[in-house]
């Protein structure tokens, strides 16, 4: 397979396979615009300013385990339910890292446009919000109430009619 | 997580239930923003309850109508309810549980408002699935002929009522008559009396119908489920009928569902729920008696279904 050099933020060169890259809607157009077909040391690198070369390489990881799944649903209104859906162990298992590293790999995945991998790292941190408390979700995602004593009163008695009893 | 910009938050944001969303509101000004978007709350539920801000429903109306797909009203004062679905033009699916009576409540001089059915006849050309639960009191001529005009893709139906409300029944069997040609599911939980009528008009199914796993055969096209349908009632006129599923049927013998059977000529699927009286024998025996090509569970023995349920079927020629 040929491989493509990529410059991340971090001033480091990631030297990805071309094919698992394509999974990425925003390298696939690049290579198409620049015809690159092949390695080739006098090639510059692809400078990508939003990502980090941590979260590049997890993205590539992430990419070349799902080369093979098909292309996901249109969004259909219809056919989605409430039920949260599970993610799979591999998903799950791969996904298990602190909390920056997976923002970033969701910016990553959100800049280089790799919806499979987007949606899947929004419903792990959807899972960390579900069914806790407002105090734990502030305490696992280090948020800080600036809301006045009131304000807090206020917002609660709003959303009270959430709470499924 | 505050590192991550609004976009990408709301996506998170979109993957959870109203429960969530509502306690994510709480954590900060920041957060409280991102989660009033309207689209979050495509699929609410309230439900009565005494700490619910009286002002919830004209709150709701003013913030959600708009954009709700799904509307579950739980135990609410019927009457209140129309001012929000009024300006709920998107809705597909609503469901009226237990409404309560204005009349029953104590807080009299709120104007009432017109019927909640009648309103998302009038202002629901969306609705696809509508689930009535003992909500039979409202279901007025008056509703029945908005829900027929105004709701062409209304292609779902659940009633369920324990009480016997001989002018609802009349109103729900025209509205059936009148949706027959495009149903694609339609659930009944409710006195036999009522559901020899509606059998009556459901001949007219069209044929179309489209073969799901056995175990999910009440959403079937052209599919009925029944609960307290008694076996001893004279045959059901099932014509047109591909599924059926009979939750609760104790009196359903082998010679009762013979004539059943013999009724139903197009039958192609068959789920009997609940039904503790059959052994191995009693099922032998409905599986003879069932119409010629009917499948579903034929494959399966009968001691690995659960317990209290069993499929028949029985391979085609």
């Amino acid at each position: 397979m040929p491989g493509i050099k990529l410059l991340t933020v971090d001033n480091e060169i990631v030297e990805v396979d071309a094919d698992t890259a394509k999974q990425s809607l925003l390298l696939r157009s690049m290579l198409h615009d620049l015809g690159v077909t092949e390695i080739d040391d006098d090639e510059e690198a692809i400078s990508l300013p939003h990502v980090t070369a941590a979260a590049l390489r997890k993205a590539m990881a992430w990419c070349a385990h799902h080369k093979d799944d098909p292309p996901p649903p249109e969004d259909d209104e219809n056919a989605r339910d409430l039920q949260p859906q599970q993610l799979s162990s591999w998903d799950a298992e791969f996904l298990r890292m602190d909390q920056s590293a997976l923002f970033e790999l969701i910016q990553a995945a959100n800049y280089l446009d790799i919806r499979g991998l987007l949606d899947t790292a929004c419903k792990a941190v959807a899972d960390a919000i579900r069914g806790r408390s407002p105090e734990e979700i502030r305490k696992a995602f280090n948020i800080r109430c600036d809301f006045t004593p009131q304000e807090e009163e206020q917002v609660r008695r709003e959303t009270e009619w959430c709470e499924e009893k | 997580m505050e590192q991550l910009p609004v976009e990408l938050l709301t996506q998170i944001l979109s993957e959870l239930d109203q429960t969530s969303l509502g306690r994510c509101a709480q954590l900060s000004r920041r957060w409280r923003q991102i989660v009033a978007q309207p689209w979050l709350w495509r699929r609410i539920r309230i439900r009565a309850n005494p700490s619910v801000n009286p002002n919830l429903i004209a709150r709701l109306t003013a913030w959600l109508s708009a954009s709700l797909l799904e509307l579950r009203a739980d135990r609410l004062i019927a009457l209140e309810l129309a001012p929000l679905l009024s300006k709920s033009k998107n809705l597909q699916k609503f469901t009226l549980e237990k409404p309560q009576n204005e009349a029953d409540h104590a807080d009299r001089d709120r104007r009432p408002g017109p019927n909640p059915l009648s309103v998302l006849g009038r202002c629901c050309p969306r609705l696809r699935s509508l689930r009535l639960h003992y909500s039979g009191w409202l279901f007025t001529e008056d509703a029945a002929k908005q829900l027929l005009a105004g709701c062409p893709s209304l292609a779902e139906l659940d009633f369920r009522e324990y009480s016997n409300f001989s002018t609802a029944n009349s109103n729900l069997v025209s509205l059936l008559a009148g949706i027959i040609g495009r149903l694609t599911s339609l659930h009944l939980e409710v006195s036999h009396r009522l559901v020899r009528q509606v059998v009556s008009v459901l001949p007219e199914i069209p044929a179309a119908a489209v073969r799901l796993p056995a175990w999910r055969s009440w959403l079937c096209p052209t599919q009925i489920s029944t609960t307290r349908w008694r076996a001893a009632d004279p045959p059901l006129h099932g014509g047109g009928i591909h599924g059926l599923r009979l939750d609760f049927c104790t009196q359903l013998t082998a010679d009762r569902f013979g004539r059943l059977a013999a009724a139903c000529p197009r039958l192609r699927s068959l789920c009997i729920g609940e039904c503790r009286v059959l052994d191995g024998a009693a099922y032998r025996l409905l599986v003879d008696r069932l119409p010629a090509g009917c499948g579903g569970a034929a494959d399966r023995p009968v001691h690995a279904l659960p317990p209290g349920r069993c499929g028949l079927g029985r391979p085609a020629g």
